[in-house]
């Protein structure tokens, strides 16, 4: 393997991504959504409710995890398109590096640098919240974490979209698309509880499943401790099906089966396509 | 390299056809062609990029098996120097030396080659054409391939950088450099060792340029100064002479002359009764007269290799 070849495209497109003012934007937009500018002004005024860290924790989780999807999907459905379209892919392929380690590079400066924006959004507001003098920092991190797997899944979506793209303009409109696609059908419950209806738990539960939003937004419900005042009706029926004990474990790996998929898509579908 | 029965198709479109072709080292062979002619896919196939039918082997290393391998003997120039804009030279020649696994050593020397060095902090995106061209040849040349592939070089760029680019192609030729350049229509032709015509994906033509120059019946363009009382008498002399299609513009009469007698034209119109103040001759080049015959669809299966 050409580990420097690999480590050249990683850290240029972790440069070039994190530059884009996209990136910076998002960062400022995570930060003030998990600020919370409202309940900040409260704080300072020493008239915090005392149910502020709750309420906090779970608007960032309804109002964040929709958006997330957005920073990924078009940076990444672009990305190996756009190199296609200029030429540079030729240019990167012509030395010795295989496609797959170009793959490899890409997906990880990318995953690399979205990560960075959400941990330093979220993470930066997250200071600041602790600073007001709420203790519970664990909750915090965790839905950054659960974040950045979401963010994940979405980029090797977005990969697999640019890959059979033949324009960047299309890649874009796909990723888009796609975006809104989850987004709304990330309110997923009237369909749950039909689907559980006419089918069945087990049924309900995989419509669940293959809505990577409603997942991790799930994961994050039992992973940041949000309590089951934050249960979905696909909360419900993932413990109904799996049990107290193991819908956490199984809901993580439901999102890590997510990203290893797309990503393994992603990565064989480049191997065995004409790259330029 | 050798190239043995390449085919590459994309849907019902045949791209390459059984393409058979072996150069030898320090050989430069000239790639002409139409637009959709094959010679960008066929220099795609040689990197490896592309998947093809068919065994290509540069210095004994299968380009489908090793590709890696087969990548370390090649320096390509991108059509359209497709390089990063917000990237400076610099930039480009260490992400370059770090994609060759190799060390930044070579850089200053390649990039003195090409009279970069000096401009080595300026973004890719303030750099002329030719600059882009000279950027991509030093990168290219990062590694000391054997093998130098070179994609329509100089579709973009001025007199100017044409002229510096044959400058440094015969140095590199000099060298023993192993070439191939494709073009639809440069001046590239005298630098080359071998020139191959491309059509849909199949080889029309192939030979040394002289030998492909001899096949063909090359015109030459003739400019002839004379007074304007003159012009019916020289026109009627050099038709005798053979020369045709005559078009005159103030004190300038054109004609059209078959190259192969056009020593002859001019050596008769000296001695003619007639004063001629000055006469200029515009040679046909062998990628123009190919590409025109190919436009014309009058250029069959004439490779003796094919």
């Amino acid at each position: 393997m050409n580990a420097l070849g690999v480590w050249g495209i990683l850290t240029f497109t972790y440069k070039e991504a994190i530059r884009t003012k996209w990136v910076l934007t998002f960062g400022i937009i995570f930060f003030l959504l998990a600020v919370d500018i409202p309940d900040l002004y409260l704080s300072a005024a020493g008239n915090l409710p005392p149910e502020y860290l709750a309420g906090n924790l779970s608007d960032l989780l309804s109002v964040t995890f929709p958006l997330i999807p957005l920073l990924a999907l078009p940076m990444g459905a672009v990305s190996i398109v756009d190199e296609r379209e200029s030429g540079t892919l030729q240019y990167l392929l012509s030395n010795p590096v295989t496609k797959g380690e170009f793959f490899l590079g890409r997906a990880v400066g990318l995953l690399l640098a979205t990560t960075t924006v959400i941990i330093i959004g979220f993470g930066a507001a997250s200071v600041v919240v602790f600073t007001t003098g709420i203790s519970n920092y664990f909750s915090v991190v965790m839905i950054m974490a659960f974040a950045a797997m979401l963010n994940a899944v979405m980029l090797g979506i977005a990969l697999i979209i640019s890959e059979f793209s033949k324009r960047k303009a299309t890649a874009m409109g796909i990723g888009i698309m796609v975006w809104f696609l989850f987004a709304v059908v990330s309110s997923l419950d009237q369909l749950v509880i039909s689907v559980n209806l006419r089918a069945g738990p087990v049924a309900a539960l995989t419509i669940v499943l293959l809505d990577p939003i409603e997942t991790a937004r799930e994961l994050t419900v039992y992973g940041a401790g949000l309590g089951q005042g934050q249960y979905s009706v696909g909360n419900l029926v993932a413990l109904h099906v799996w049990g107290n004990a193991n819908t956490y474990p199984y809901t993580f790996l439901s999102v890590m089966v997510w990203i290893v998929v797309t990503f393994a898509i992603g990565f064989f579908v480049f191997r065995h396509q004409d790259a330029a | 390299m050798s190239i043995e029965n390449v085919e590459k198709r994309y849907g019902k479109f045949t791209a390459l056809y059984k393409m058979n072709l072996e150069i030898k080292t320090g050989e430069h062979l000239l790639i002409l062609g139409p637009n959709g002619a094959g010679k960008t896919t066929l220099i795609k196939a040689i990197m490896g990029i592309l998947n093809f039918k068919g065994t290509i082997k540069i210095d004994g290393i299968d380009v489908n098996k090793d590709p890696r391998g087969a990548k370390k003997v090649i320096g390509y120039v991108p059509q359209n120097y497709a390089f990063y804009e917000s990237l400076t030279i610099y930039d480009h020649a260490v992400l370059t030396t770090r994609l060759k696994n190799l060390g930044t050593a070579q850089i200053e020397e390649k990039l003195r080659l090409v009279n970069l060095w000096d401009a080595r902090t300026r973004r890719v995106r303030a750099c002329s054409d030719g600059m882009k061209q000279r950027l991509g040849i030093a990168l290219a040349l990062i590694g000391n391939p054997k093998l130098l592939l070179l994609d329509e070089p100089t579709s973009n760029v001025d007199l100017r950088g044409q002229l510096e680019f044959q400058r440094l192609l015969r140095a590199l030729l000099k060298q023993g450099k192993t070439m191939v350049t494709t073009s639809h229509l440069t001046g590239l032709g005298e630098l080359a060792t071998e020139v191959m015509v491309l059509d849909r994906g199949r080889i029309v033509v192939r030979g040394s340029p002289e030998e492909l120059m001899s096949r063909l019946s090359v015109n030459d363009t003739l400019f002839m100064r004379v007074r304007e009382p003159d012009v019916p008498g020289v026109t009627k002399l050099a038709t005798e002479l053979g020369a045709f299609d005559f078009e005159a513009d103030g004190e300038w009469l054109r004609a059209t002359v078959p190259s192969k007698i056009k020593l002859g034209v001019v050596k008769g119109l000296m001695n003619g009764p007639y004063t001629l103040s000055d006469i200029l001759i515009e040679r046909s080049e062998i990628e123009s007269e190919y590409v025109k015959l190919l436009q014309a669809g009058s250029v069959g299966s004439r490779d003796p290799g094919n």
